[in-house]
Protein backbone atom coordinates (compact mmCIF):
# COMPACT_ATOMS: atom_id res chain seq x y z
CA UNK A 1 0.00 0.00 0.00
CA UNK A 2 2.63 2.15 0.84
CA UNK A 3 4.71 1.16 -2.31
CA UNK A 4 1.38 2.49 -4.64
CA UNK A 5 0.67 5.20 -2.32
CA UNK A 6 4.10 6.82 -3.27
CA UNK A 7 3.97 5.96 -7.04
CA UNK A 8 0.45 7.42 -7.86
CA UNK A 9 1.90 10.52 -5.61
CA UNK A 10 5.53 10.73 -7.96
CA UNK A 11 2.95 10.40 -11.02
CA UNK A 12 0.56 12.62 -9.66
CA UNK A 13 3.22 15.49 -9.01
CA UNK A 14 4.92 14.65 -12.59
CA UNK A 15 2.04 15.36 -14.12
CA UNK A 16 1.26 18.43 -11.87
CA UNK A 17 4.28 19.96 -12.82
CA UNK A 18 4.49 19.68 -16.57
CA UNK A 19 0.68 20.30 -16.89
CA UNK A 20 -0.51 23.27 -14.27
CA UNK A 21 2.49 24.60 -12.47
CA UNK A 22 3.69 26.26 -16.12
CA UNK A 23 0.53 28.08 -15.60
CA UNK A 24 2.55 30.10 -12.54
CA UNK A 25 4.01 33.41 -13.52
CA UNK A 26 8.11 32.87 -14.33
CA UNK A 27 9.52 35.31 -11.15
CA UNK A 28 7.35 33.11 -8.67
CA UNK A 29 9.19 30.16 -9.87
CA UNK A 30 7.60 26.26 -10.52
CA UNK A 31 8.60 24.45 -7.52
CA UNK A 32 10.49 21.15 -8.06
CA UNK A 33 7.53 18.77 -6.69
CA UNK A 34 9.04 15.77 -7.81
CA UNK A 35 12.20 16.55 -6.08
CA UNK A 36 10.79 16.89 -2.78
CA UNK A 37 9.61 13.86 -2.69
CA UNK A 38 12.86 12.07 -3.71
CA UNK A 39 14.30 14.41 -0.35
CA UNK A 40 11.47 12.46 1.68
CA UNK A 41 11.76 9.18 -0.07
CA UNK A 42 16.26 9.15 0.69
CA UNK A 43 15.37 10.45 4.31
CA UNK A 44 12.30 8.22 5.31
CA UNK A 45 12.62 4.88 2.85
CA UNK A 46 14.71 2.12 3.86
CA UNK A 47 17.63 1.75 0.98
CA UNK A 48 16.46 -1.12 -1.04
CA UNK A 49 13.08 0.41 -1.83
CA UNK A 50 13.95 4.16 -1.33
CA UNK A 51 16.81 3.20 -4.10
CA UNK A 52 13.74 1.61 -6.14
CA UNK A 53 11.72 4.62 -5.78
CA UNK A 54 14.54 6.98 -6.81
CA UNK A 55 15.20 5.01 -9.81
CA UNK A 56 11.49 4.80 -10.74
CA UNK A 57 10.93 8.69 -10.46
CA UNK A 58 13.86 9.49 -12.20
CA UNK A 59 12.69 6.90 -15.10
CA UNK A 60 9.54 8.78 -15.49
CA UNK A 61 11.08 12.39 -15.48
CA UNK A 62 13.39 10.82 -18.15
CA UNK A 63 9.53 10.66 -20.57
CA UNK A 64 8.67 13.97 -20.04
CA UNK A 65 11.82 15.57 -20.08
CA UNK A 66 14.83 16.11 -21.76
CA UNK A 67 16.76 14.17 -24.89
CA UNK A 68 18.36 11.41 -23.51
CA UNK A 69 17.64 8.33 -21.38
CA UNK A 70 19.04 7.23 -17.91
CA UNK A 71 20.29 10.77 -17.05
CA UNK A 72 17.81 11.46 -14.60
CA UNK A 73 17.72 7.79 -12.87
CA UNK A 74 21.19 7.78 -12.47
CA UNK A 75 21.64 11.58 -10.57
CA UNK A 76 18.27 10.33 -8.48
CA UNK A 77 20.10 7.58 -7.48
CA UNK A 78 23.32 8.75 -6.84
CA UNK A 79 21.59 11.58 -4.78
CA UNK A 80 19.84 9.09 -2.72
CA UNK A 81 22.80 7.13 -1.93
CA UNK A 82 24.71 10.28 -0.76
CA UNK A 83 21.75 11.64 1.05
CA UNK A 84 21.57 7.56 2.97
CA UNK A 85 25.20 8.01 3.34
CA UNK A 86 25.56 11.45 4.87
CA UNK A 87 21.79 10.52 7.17
CA UNK A 88 23.84 7.32 8.51
CA UNK A 89 27.37 9.20 9.26
CA UNK A 90 26.69 12.38 10.02
CA UNK A 91 23.97 13.78 12.89
CA UNK A 92 21.46 15.38 10.70
CA UNK A 93 18.95 17.12 12.61
CA UNK A 94 15.93 17.54 10.10
CA UNK A 95 14.51 20.90 12.10
CA UNK A 96 17.32 22.59 11.33
CA UNK A 97 19.03 20.61 8.31
CA UNK A 98 16.11 20.10 6.06
CA UNK A 99 15.76 23.16 3.92
CA UNK A 100 19.88 23.43 3.63
CA UNK A 101 19.65 19.62 2.96
CA UNK A 102 17.17 20.31 0.04
CA UNK A 103 19.13 23.38 -1.73
CA UNK A 104 22.19 21.69 -1.94
CA UNK A 105 20.65 18.22 -2.77
CA UNK A 106 19.04 20.41 -5.62
CA UNK A 107 22.51 22.18 -6.89
CA UNK A 108 24.54 18.38 -6.49
CA UNK A 109 20.93 16.83 -9.43
CA UNK A 110 21.32 19.71 -11.25
CA UNK A 111 25.14 19.66 -11.65
CA UNK A 112 24.90 15.93 -12.63
CA UNK A 113 22.63 16.33 -14.71
CA UNK A 114 24.21 19.33 -16.56
CA UNK A 115 27.35 17.32 -16.63
CA UNK A 116 25.91 14.46 -17.72
CA UNK A 117 23.89 15.91 -20.83
CA UNK A 118 27.63 17.97 -21.87
CA UNK A 119 29.04 14.75 -22.02
CA UNK A 120 26.41 13.61 -24.08
CA UNK A 121 26.42 15.93 -26.51
CA UNK A 122 29.33 18.23 -26.16
CA UNK A 123 28.13 20.02 -29.41
CA UNK A 124 24.73 20.91 -28.09
CA UNK A 125 26.77 23.60 -25.35
CA UNK A 126 24.48 24.05 -22.88
CA UNK A 127 24.47 26.69 -20.45
CA UNK A 128 24.53 26.82 -17.23
CA UNK A 129 21.06 28.56 -15.82
CA UNK A 130 22.11 30.02 -12.38
CA UNK A 131 18.78 32.19 -12.31
CA UNK A 132 16.79 29.11 -12.52
CA UNK A 133 18.69 27.16 -10.29
CA UNK A 134 19.15 29.61 -7.25
CA UNK A 135 15.39 30.29 -7.55
CA UNK A 136 14.46 27.02 -7.25
CA UNK A 137 17.04 26.50 -4.20
CA UNK A 138 15.44 28.99 -2.54
CA UNK A 139 11.99 27.89 -3.77
CA UNK A 140 12.43 24.29 -2.24
CA UNK A 141 14.20 25.57 1.33
CA UNK A 142 11.26 27.63 1.19
CA UNK A 143 8.44 24.62 0.77
CA UNK A 144 10.43 21.78 1.77
CA UNK A 145 8.67 21.55 5.65
CA UNK A 146 4.92 21.88 4.57
CA UNK A 147 6.32 19.63 2.10
CA UNK A 148 6.99 16.63 4.10
CA UNK A 149 4.30 17.33 6.39
CA UNK A 150 1.65 16.47 3.36
CA UNK A 151 3.87 13.43 2.57
CA UNK A 152 3.96 12.56 6.39
CA UNK A 153 0.41 12.62 5.84
CA UNK A 154 0.19 10.80 2.77
CA UNK A 155 2.85 7.64 4.57
CA UNK A 156 0.40 7.84 7.56
CA UNK A 157 -2.53 7.50 5.27
CA UNK A 158 -0.52 4.29 3.06
CA UNK A 159 0.36 2.43 6.66
CA UNK A 160 -3.23 2.58 7.88
CA UNK A 161 -4.96 -0.72 7.79
CA UNK A 162 -7.90 0.49 5.83
CA UNK A 163 -11.17 -1.24 8.01
CA UNK A 164 -14.55 -1.61 6.19
CA UNK A 165 -17.43 0.09 8.17
CA UNK A 166 -19.69 -2.01 10.48
CA UNK A 167 -22.43 -1.69 8.76
CA UNK A 168 -25.63 -3.23 10.24
CA UNK A 169 -23.72 -4.38 13.00
CA UNK A 170 -24.86 -2.89 16.35
CA UNK A 171 -23.00 -0.67 18.39
CA UNK A 172 -22.58 -1.47 21.82
CA UNK A 173 -24.60 0.65 24.65
CA UNK A 174 -22.27 3.21 25.78
CA UNK A 175 -24.78 4.45 28.71
CA UNK A 176 -24.86 0.95 29.86
CA UNK A 177 -23.75 0.40 33.76
CA UNK B 1 22.89 -17.60 19.77
CA UNK B 2 20.77 -14.24 19.35
CA UNK B 3 23.58 -12.39 18.05
CA UNK B 4 25.02 -14.83 15.50
CA UNK B 5 21.37 -14.54 14.05
CA UNK B 6 21.21 -10.74 14.13
CA UNK B 7 24.63 -10.76 13.01
CA UNK B 8 23.21 -12.98 10.15
CA UNK B 9 20.26 -10.93 9.17
CA UNK B 10 21.96 -7.91 8.92
CA UNK B 11 24.37 -9.63 6.24
CA UNK B 12 21.12 -11.10 4.59
CA UNK B 13 20.08 -7.33 4.04
CA UNK B 14 23.87 -5.72 3.21
CA UNK B 15 23.24 -8.19 0.58
CA UNK B 16 20.04 -7.80 -0.67
CA UNK B 17 20.83 -3.83 -0.82
CA UNK B 18 24.16 -4.45 -2.66
CA UNK B 19 22.35 -6.73 -4.80
CA UNK B 20 19.59 -4.29 -5.79
CA UNK B 21 21.52 -1.36 -5.99
CA UNK B 22 23.45 -3.22 -8.46
CA UNK B 23 20.10 -4.19 -10.23
CA UNK B 24 19.12 -0.38 -10.72
CA UNK B 25 22.74 0.33 -11.66
CA UNK B 26 22.64 -1.67 -14.67
CA UNK B 27 19.25 -0.85 -15.78
CA UNK B 28 20.76 2.72 -15.45
CA UNK B 29 24.36 2.08 -17.71
CA UNK B 30 22.22 0.32 -20.19
CA UNK B 31 20.19 2.81 -20.48
CA UNK B 32 22.21 5.84 -20.37
CA UNK B 33 22.30 7.75 -23.30
CA UNK B 34 20.12 6.14 -25.42
CA UNK B 35 17.33 8.07 -27.47
CA UNK B 36 14.76 5.92 -28.08
CA UNK B 37 11.58 4.87 -25.87
CA UNK B 38 11.38 1.11 -24.56
CA UNK B 39 8.41 -0.56 -24.11
CA UNK B 40 8.30 0.06 -20.52
CA UNK B 41 8.74 4.21 -21.16
CA UNK B 42 5.73 3.93 -24.13
CA UNK B 43 3.92 2.51 -21.68
CA UNK B 44 4.46 5.00 -19.04
CA UNK B 45 4.11 7.96 -21.64
CA UNK B 46 0.75 6.59 -22.13
CA UNK B 47 -0.31 6.48 -18.24
CA UNK B 48 1.76 9.99 -17.94
CA UNK B 49 -0.29 11.29 -21.12
CA UNK B 50 -3.42 10.23 -20.24
CA UNK B 51 -3.13 12.10 -16.33
CA UNK B 52 -1.62 15.56 -18.82
CA UNK B 53 -4.37 15.58 -20.87
CA UNK B 54 -7.07 14.76 -17.95
CA UNK B 55 -5.39 18.10 -16.37
CA UNK B 56 -5.61 19.82 -19.46
CA UNK B 57 -8.96 19.34 -19.71
CA UNK B 58 -9.67 19.80 -16.36
CA UNK B 59 -7.45 23.07 -16.47
CA UNK B 60 -9.74 24.17 -19.16
CA UNK B 61 -12.68 23.95 -17.21
CA UNK B 62 -11.90 25.96 -14.12
CA UNK B 63 -10.69 29.06 -16.78
CA UNK B 64 -13.93 28.45 -18.23
CA UNK B 65 -15.80 28.61 -14.80
CA UNK B 66 -13.54 31.30 -13.39
CA UNK B 67 -14.52 33.46 -16.64
CA UNK B 68 -18.15 33.14 -15.85
CA UNK B 69 -17.58 34.12 -12.33
CA UNK B 70 -15.46 37.02 -13.31
CA UNK B 71 -18.33 38.46 -15.66
CA UNK B 72 -20.49 37.84 -13.23
CA UNK B 73 -19.02 40.20 -10.71
CA UNK B 74 -18.56 42.53 -13.05
CA UNK B 75 -22.07 43.11 -14.03
CA UNK B 76 -23.14 42.66 -10.09
CA UNK B 77 -23.55 46.83 -9.83
CA UNK B 78 -26.00 46.82 -12.67
CA UNK B 79 -29.43 45.90 -12.42
CA UNK B 80 -30.95 42.81 -12.33
CA UNK B 81 -32.84 42.66 -16.00
CA UNK B 82 -29.46 44.94 -17.44
CA UNK B 83 -27.43 42.44 -15.45
CA UNK B 84 -29.04 39.29 -17.16
CA UNK B 85 -29.45 41.11 -20.48
CA UNK B 86 -25.83 41.87 -20.64
CA UNK B 87 -25.03 39.11 -19.33
CA UNK B 88 -26.42 36.85 -22.07
CA UNK B 89 -25.19 39.50 -24.70
CA UNK B 90 -21.64 38.81 -23.14
CA UNK B 91 -21.54 35.33 -23.20
CA UNK B 92 -23.04 34.90 -26.66
CA UNK B 93 -20.21 37.96 -28.16
CA UNK B 94 -17.61 36.14 -26.06
CA UNK B 95 -18.73 32.57 -27.76
CA UNK B 96 -19.09 34.41 -31.13
CA UNK B 97 -15.18 36.09 -30.62
CA UNK B 98 -13.57 32.86 -29.35
CA UNK B 99 -15.77 31.18 -32.47
CA UNK B 100 -14.18 33.68 -35.37
CA UNK B 101 -10.42 33.59 -33.34
CA UNK B 102 -11.01 29.66 -33.93
CA UNK B 103 -12.10 30.08 -37.21
CA UNK B 104 -9.20 32.33 -38.52
CA UNK B 105 -6.72 29.71 -36.44
CA UNK B 106 -8.13 26.99 -38.51
CA UNK B 107 -8.53 28.63 -41.63
CA UNK B 108 -4.67 29.77 -41.25
CA UNK B 109 -3.78 26.43 -40.34
CA UNK B 110 -6.33 24.83 -43.66
CA UNK B 111 -4.82 27.08 -45.72
CA UNK B 112 -0.56 26.00 -44.26
CA UNK B 113 -1.93 22.15 -44.63
CA UNK B 114 -3.20 22.91 -48.31
CA UNK B 115 0.05 24.46 -49.06
CA UNK B 116 2.38 21.40 -48.06
CA UNK B 117 1.94 18.09 -50.04
CA UNK B 118 2.56 15.72 -47.19
CA UNK B 119 -0.25 14.72 -44.75
CA UNK B 120 -0.29 16.64 -42.38
CA UNK B 121 -2.34 16.06 -38.69
CA UNK B 122 -3.34 18.64 -35.61
CA UNK B 123 -1.59 18.22 -31.94
CA UNK B 124 -2.47 19.57 -28.68
CA UNK B 125 0.24 20.31 -26.21
CA UNK B 126 -1.02 18.74 -23.32
CA UNK B 127 2.27 19.00 -21.18
CA UNK B 128 5.61 20.67 -21.06
CA UNK B 129 9.30 19.65 -20.05
CA UNK B 130 10.20 21.29 -16.01
CA UNK B 131 14.17 21.13 -16.73
CA UNK B 132 16.12 24.65 -17.52
CA UNK B 133 17.99 22.68 -19.68
CA UNK B 134 15.97 21.36 -22.21
CA UNK B 135 12.80 21.96 -24.26
CA UNK B 136 10.60 19.08 -25.49
CA UNK B 137 6.60 19.03 -25.09
CA UNK B 138 4.32 16.16 -24.96
CA UNK B 139 1.09 16.14 -27.47
CA UNK B 140 -1.81 14.17 -27.74
CA UNK B 141 -0.74 12.30 -31.05
CA UNK B 142 0.94 9.08 -31.17
CA UNK B 143 2.40 6.49 -33.28
CA UNK B 144 -1.67 5.03 -33.53
CA UNK B 145 -2.14 8.30 -35.56
CA UNK B 146 0.57 7.77 -37.90
CA UNK B 147 3.19 9.89 -36.05
CA UNK B 148 6.76 8.71 -36.34
CA UNK B 149 9.96 10.11 -34.62
CA UNK B 150 12.29 12.39 -36.82
CA UNK B 151 8.70 13.85 -38.66
CA UNK B 152 8.59 17.69 -38.26
CA UNK B 153 6.44 19.80 -36.29
CA UNK B 154 5.21 23.21 -37.45
CA UNK B 155 2.75 25.86 -36.62
CA UNK B 156 1.02 28.59 -38.71
CA UNK B 157 3.81 31.10 -37.65
CA UNK B 158 6.63 28.46 -38.46
CA UNK B 159 8.93 25.64 -37.67
CA UNK B 160 8.17 24.38 -33.98
CA UNK B 161 10.76 21.09 -33.95
CA UNK B 162 10.51 17.45 -34.60
CA UNK B 163 9.29 14.26 -33.11
CA UNK B 164 11.70 12.90 -30.54
CA UNK B 165 9.53 9.33 -29.55
CA UNK B 166 6.25 8.10 -29.67
CA UNK B 167 3.99 5.76 -27.80
CA UNK B 168 0.21 4.88 -29.12
CA UNK B 169 -1.26 7.55 -28.31
CA UNK B 170 1.54 10.10 -27.37
CA UNK B 171 4.63 11.67 -28.98
CA UNK B 172 7.75 14.25 -27.18
CA UNK B 173 8.40 16.61 -29.40
CA UNK B 174 12.54 18.10 -29.29
CA UNK B 175 11.41 21.98 -30.14
CA UNK B 176 13.68 23.78 -32.31
CA UNK B 177 14.73 26.33 -29.51
CA UNK B 178 16.38 22.91 -27.48
CA UNK B 179 20.15 22.84 -27.61
CA UNK B 180 19.80 19.46 -29.10
CA UNK B 181 18.07 20.59 -32.35
CA UNK B 182 19.61 21.61 -35.72
CA UNK B 183 17.77 22.63 -38.53
CA UNK B 184 19.62 23.11 -42.41
CA UNK B 185 18.09 27.00 -43.13
CA UNK B 186 18.73 29.22 -45.70
CA UNK B 187 18.64 33.06 -45.30
CA UNK B 188 15.68 34.25 -47.64
CA UNK B 189 17.53 37.11 -49.13
CA UNK B 190 20.81 36.06 -50.32
CA UNK B 191 20.27 32.55 -49.91
CA UNK B 192 23.02 31.63 -47.77
CA UNK B 193 23.05 28.77 -45.77
CA UNK B 194 23.72 27.77 -42.44
CA UNK B 195 22.41 25.70 -39.44
CA UNK B 196 20.20 26.81 -36.82
CA UNK B 197 20.75 25.60 -33.10
CA UNK B 198 18.65 26.17 -30.15
CA UNK B 199 19.78 28.07 -27.36
CA UNK B 200 17.70 26.72 -24.39
CA UNK B 201 16.18 30.35 -24.33
CA UNK B 202 14.06 32.40 -26.65
CA UNK B 203 16.47 32.65 -29.69
CA UNK B 204 18.69 30.79 -32.03
CA UNK B 205 22.02 31.12 -33.48
CA UNK B 206 22.48 30.62 -37.13
CA UNK B 207 25.95 28.39 -37.16
CA UNK B 208 28.39 28.32 -40.20
CA UNK B 209 27.47 31.73 -42.08
CA UNK B 210 30.75 32.49 -43.78
CA UNK B 211 31.99 36.52 -42.79
CA UNK B 212 31.84 37.94 -45.77
CA UNK B 213 27.96 36.69 -46.68
CA UNK B 214 25.52 40.00 -46.29
CA UNK B 215 23.63 39.21 -43.76
CA UNK B 216 21.48 42.47 -42.58
CA UNK B 217 19.34 42.58 -39.38
CA UNK B 218 15.22 41.59 -40.43
CA UNK B 219 16.39 39.26 -42.68
CA UNK B 220 13.89 36.11 -43.26
CA UNK B 221 15.37 32.59 -42.05
CA UNK B 222 13.46 29.59 -44.00
CA UNK B 223 14.45 26.18 -44.03
CA UNK B 224 16.53 25.03 -46.64
CA UNK B 225 15.11 21.19 -47.33
CA UNK B 226 18.54 20.33 -47.21
CA UNK B 227 18.34 18.00 -44.10
CA UNK B 228 15.76 16.09 -45.58
CA UNK B 229 13.50 16.36 -42.44
CA UNK B 230 11.83 19.53 -43.43
CA UNK B 231 10.09 20.63 -46.05
CA UNK B 232 11.79 23.24 -48.21
CA UNK B 233 10.52 27.18 -47.66
CA UNK B 234 8.66 26.84 -43.81
CA UNK B 235 9.76 30.33 -42.15
CA UNK B 236 11.87 29.73 -39.35
CA UNK B 237 12.41 33.51 -37.96
CA UNK B 238 13.92 36.70 -38.95
CA UNK B 239 17.97 37.91 -37.78
CA UNK B 240 18.00 39.78 -34.77
CA UNK B 241 21.54 40.49 -34.53
CA UNK B 242 25.20 39.54 -36.37
CA UNK B 243 28.67 39.70 -34.72
CA UNK B 244 31.93 39.35 -36.70
CA UNK B 245 34.92 38.74 -34.12
CA UNK B 246 38.75 38.94 -35.76
CA UNK B 247 39.33 35.23 -35.49
CA UNK B 248 37.67 32.32 -37.12
CA UNK B 249 36.04 32.06 -40.69
CA UNK B 250 32.49 32.49 -39.50
CA UNK B 251 29.90 35.05 -38.47
CA UNK B 252 27.62 34.54 -35.20
CA UNK B 253 24.22 35.20 -36.09
CA UNK B 254 21.62 35.55 -33.75
CA UNK B 255 18.00 34.79 -35.01
CA UNK B 256 14.63 35.27 -33.33
CA UNK B 257 12.02 32.95 -33.43
CA UNK B 258 9.00 33.06 -35.68
CA UNK B 259 6.76 31.10 -33.03
CA UNK B 260 6.52 32.01 -29.69
CA UNK B 261 7.38 29.04 -27.64
CA UNK B 262 5.38 30.09 -24.42
CA UNK B 263 2.21 30.68 -26.07
CA UNK B 264 1.93 27.43 -27.86
CA UNK B 265 -1.42 25.37 -27.74
CA UNK B 266 -1.52 23.33 -31.17
CA UNK B 267 1.13 22.18 -33.99
CA UNK B 268 0.87 20.61 -37.19
CA UNK B 269 3.05 16.84 -37.40
CA UNK B 270 3.58 16.46 -41.41
CA UNK B 271 3.35 13.10 -41.86
CA UNK B 272 5.50 12.18 -44.35
CA UNK B 273 7.89 8.65 -44.56
CA UNK B 274 10.49 8.31 -42.88
CA UNK B 275 13.51 6.13 -44.43
CA UNK B 276 15.41 3.85 -42.58
CA UNK B 277 18.42 6.08 -42.20
CA UNK B 278 16.57 8.78 -40.24
CA UNK B 279 15.59 6.43 -38.16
Amino acid sequence: MLTLGFLITGIFLLTMQTTLLHLLPGWIGQPDLLFLLLIYIALRFDIGRGAGFAFFLGWNADIVSGVFLGLHPLAFTLLFAAIKWLQRHLALDEAHHLPALTAISYFVASSAIYVGANLLAPEAELAWPWGHVMLQMVILAIIVVPGFTVFNWIYRLATTPFRWPALGKKQANRFKN
Amino acid sequence: MRKREKRSRSIRIYVLSILALTFIMILIVTMVGRQEFSVPHKFALEAIGAAQGGVTVANDYVKLLAGKYIELVNVREENRRLREEIKQYKTVSAGYREAVATNVRLAKLLELKESIPAPTITAELIGRDPSPWFKTVIVNRGSNDGVRKGMPTLTVEGVVGQVLDTSPHYAKILLANDPNSAIDAIIQRTRTQGIIKGQGGMNYVMNYIPKKADIQKGDTVITSGMDGRFPKGLPIGTVKETARTSHGMFQQVEIEPSVDFSQLEFCMIILREITVTEQ
